[in-house]
């Protein structure tokens, strides 16, 4: 017996069917019982740890509801992780010790672009299914590759719906883009241009700074001096923190956008008072979808946790789900192998997430929706979501 | 270009010099670059992290004098353990190198272990804290840098000129053979730079923290402390101080003038033409106190 696509409206209602069907020896699984082993990549030390380990804890704790439910079956995961403290000869490394030794059947991650693009250069070659939680560089689905495919929205996304926000929501006219030179800032600023020239947002300048580089304030001052309605810092939240932090030292009042910064709390540590009123766009806000999904997984997760979840908790869990539902579908169409997993990733279509509706495109991309937040004191409250 | 970026400029330009004379203290005495300097200033700066984690009411100049003090005694004992023995077989200068090297990516390997990947910040008023000086926004921090600076210079001038174990780690500095046969216990002179080269370090990192943060691999800016201590000649304290400040301050006035973009190139670009018109650095061997 097939399980109808209405199921799909409720990942519990799901769980909860399908042992009940199950109890009654309605379901058969068509393999027999089996421990499949997934891997696990990011960094879990280094500068960014953060999006490794955040990112880890999500998928662990989805895969220990689905454990626990009837999901899969008789079959059972085995997460295997690996840290490639964001540098992708370490990635591609551990990849290929998941795939050849511990012969993992899918990869969830990398969570970085660059560890992600040294990571699918070895899941393509060995046929494995890779879906990554965060990674947003463009190129990574512009090369007709079907073994990969993102829950993470591409940098185009993020920086033309940013635009799209700043004119509509906040009628800015014209912008500024500080610019992190690496393979985050740089696809993140170029797609920022297009959209701008496209929607007429007048681009007052653009500067890059190098990855290492701690003290702003010359940029900062040249850039005070076109004015513009926003400045855009497109990098990291460390760098975005001492940016905010040192604008306020040289009494700069412009209205802020720092990306993904606000849902990192160091981000609020760094720029301290300052960070008070900038803006920010997030994978994953939570509390921001209100699906019974959306809302058990906040509930489970405080109760765990005694917190909200972070954005990038968020999306590790949604990640892992993901692959979990691909993984039932591979069951049920009679055979889990790499090749019938990568088949359902693809079919995945507005599947309902706790980060929201999630539905992968045929290029590996993602549609789903995207939180802007606003920095209000100590406070990151919602301030708009694309559908 | 404004007063504040000057300001700015000046202060991180102090951060610079002081680890530069740490690097200039130990090449005076032990003729070697020492390379796990800057990772000696991120010690202190998480050494002052922990104590106000422990003490978060204790006033930051107590921050600034246990930590140094803690990591001066740390210095020593790496003194002691690691570069007393090789300094005894004579080892070749490329072994010392390879030691300083391996040190500082011990330290960065530790604090990693410890205090973990992400960075942290001093949880005190004064990171966040700025004044407004005749209408300039003045961050509290630099109060504290305006005041240690010249008291640790006058400090050192004291301590090398008026104290019994300066004199005699001068005199080991100058020829250690000479100094040796005339009394003066050699293993404590080195020990002693090495502690106030790392109280110094420490100094910095402290220092720096509330202009930044605090992170395992801050010892980056040590690249540009090294070309702070060669324009000032290296082994010359007044010298690492003046090449601190030039590399600060050009920094500033470079990257307003040319573009932002090349600001880390800057250090370099300064450090090359002075090299270029002095090639032993802006200070004459004999001024090196």
């Amino acid at each position: 017996m097939k399980l109808s696509e209405s199921c799909l409206c409720s990942i519990r209602s799901l769980v909860k069917s399908t042992a009940a069907l199950a109890a009654f020896g309605l379901v058969s699984s068509p393999l027999s019982a089996e421990e499949l082993k997934v891997g696990f990549l990011g960094p879990m030390s280094g500068p960014v740890a953060v999006y490794g380990t955040e990112s880890l804890a999500g998928a662990k704790f989805a895969f220990d509801e689905i454990g626990r439910s009837a999901l899969l079956g008789p079959h059972k995961i085995k997460l295997i992780s690996a840290d490639d403290r964001a540098d992708p000869g370490a990635a591609a490394q551990a990849v290929q010790r998941m795939i050849e030794v511990d012969q993992v059947i899918a990869i969830l991650g990398g969570q970085t672009s660059a560890t992600t693009a040294a990571a699918v250069e070895v899941t393509k070659a060995a046929k494995i299914p890779q879906l990554s939680p965060l990674a947003v560089d463009p190129a990574l689905t512009k090369q007709n590759n079907p073994w990969f495919a993102r829950i993470a929205p591409s940098a185009d996304v993020f920086s033309t719906n940013a635009v799209q926000w700043m004119v509509d929501k906040h009628q800015a006219k014209s912008a500024y883009l500080i610019v992190r030179n690496d393979n985050w800032g740089v696809p993140l600023a170029d797609a920022f241009e297009a959209k701008a020239k496209e929607l007429g947002l007048t681009i007052k300048g653009r500067v890059t700074y190098e990855p290492t580089a701690r003290e702003f304030k010359p940029m900062l001052s040249k850039m005070a001096e076109t004015k513009p309605d926003f400045v855009a810092v497109l990098g990291f939240y460390t760098e975005s923190g001492l940016m905010v932090k040192q604008m306020a030292e040289l009494n700069i009042k412009t209205r802020i956008f720092v990306t993904t910064a606000p849902g990192v709390p160091q981000y609020l540590e760094i720029a301290g008072p300052a960070a008070d009123g900038t803006y920010g766009v997030l994978y994953y806000y939570s509390g921001s979808i209100q699906t019974d999904n959306a809302k058990a997984f906040v509930k489970n997760w405080q109760a765990k946790y005694g917190r909200l979840p972070s954005q990038y908790e968020g999306m590790g869990y949604d990640a892992a789900y993901v692959l979990a539902e691909s993984i039932r579908r591979a069951n049920s169409a009679g055979k889990v192998t790499p090749q019938a997993i990568r088949d359902a990733i693809f079919t995945i279509k507005d599947y309902p997430g706790a980060t929201g509706p999630i539905t992968i495109l045929p290029n590996g991309d993602v549609k789903r929706p995207l939180p802007f937040v606003q920095v209000t004191g100590t406070q990151v409250k919602l301030d708009y979501v694309t559908k | 270009m404004e007063l504040t970026q000057l300001m700015s400029g000046l202060a991180v330009g102090c951060i610079y010099a002081l680890v530069a004379v740490g690097y200039s203290m130990i090449y005076r005495a032990l003729g070697l670059v020492n390379f796990a300097q800057s990772d000696i200033m991120m010690l202190g700066a998480y050494i002052g992290y922990s104590l106000l984690m422990a003490w978060p009411t204790m006033p930051f100049w107590l921050v600034l004098v246990v930590a140094t003090v803690l990591t001066g005694a740390f210095g020593m004992v790496i003194e002691r353990i690691a570069f007393r023995p090789a300094l005894k077989r004579n080892v070749d200068q490329l072994y010392l190198v390879l030691l300083t090297l391996g040190i500082g990516i011990v330290l960065s390997n530790a604090a990693l272990l410890i205090w973990g990947a992400n960075p942290v910040v001093y949880s005190i008023p004064l990171t966040h804290q700025i004044y407004a000086v005749a209408g300039y926004p003045f961050p509290g921090v630099y109060v504290y840098i305006a005041v240690a600076m010249p008291l640790l210079l006058i400090g050192l001038q004291l301590f090398f000129s008026r104290t019994w174990v300066g004199v005699a780690a001068r005199a080991v500095a100058d020829d250690k053979e000479t100094a040796s046969m005339m009394g003066v216990n050699v293993g404590v002179a080195s020990g002693v730079s090495f502690a106030i080269a790392s109280g110094t370090g420490a100094l910095a990192g402290v220092l720096y923290a509330p202009i930044s943060f605090v992170s395992y691999d801050m010892g980056v800016i040590g690249v540009k402390a090294i070309a702070a201590a060669v324009i000032g000649t290296l082994g010359s304290v007044p010298g690492a101080v003046i090449g601190g400040l030039i590399i600060g301050v050009g920094e500033t006035i470079g990257s307003n003038l040319i573009s932002t973009k090349y600001m880390d190139s800057i250090a370099f670009m300064v450090m090359i033409v002075i090299l270029l018109l002095r090639p032993t650095g802006l200070m004459n061997k004999e001024v090196r106190v």
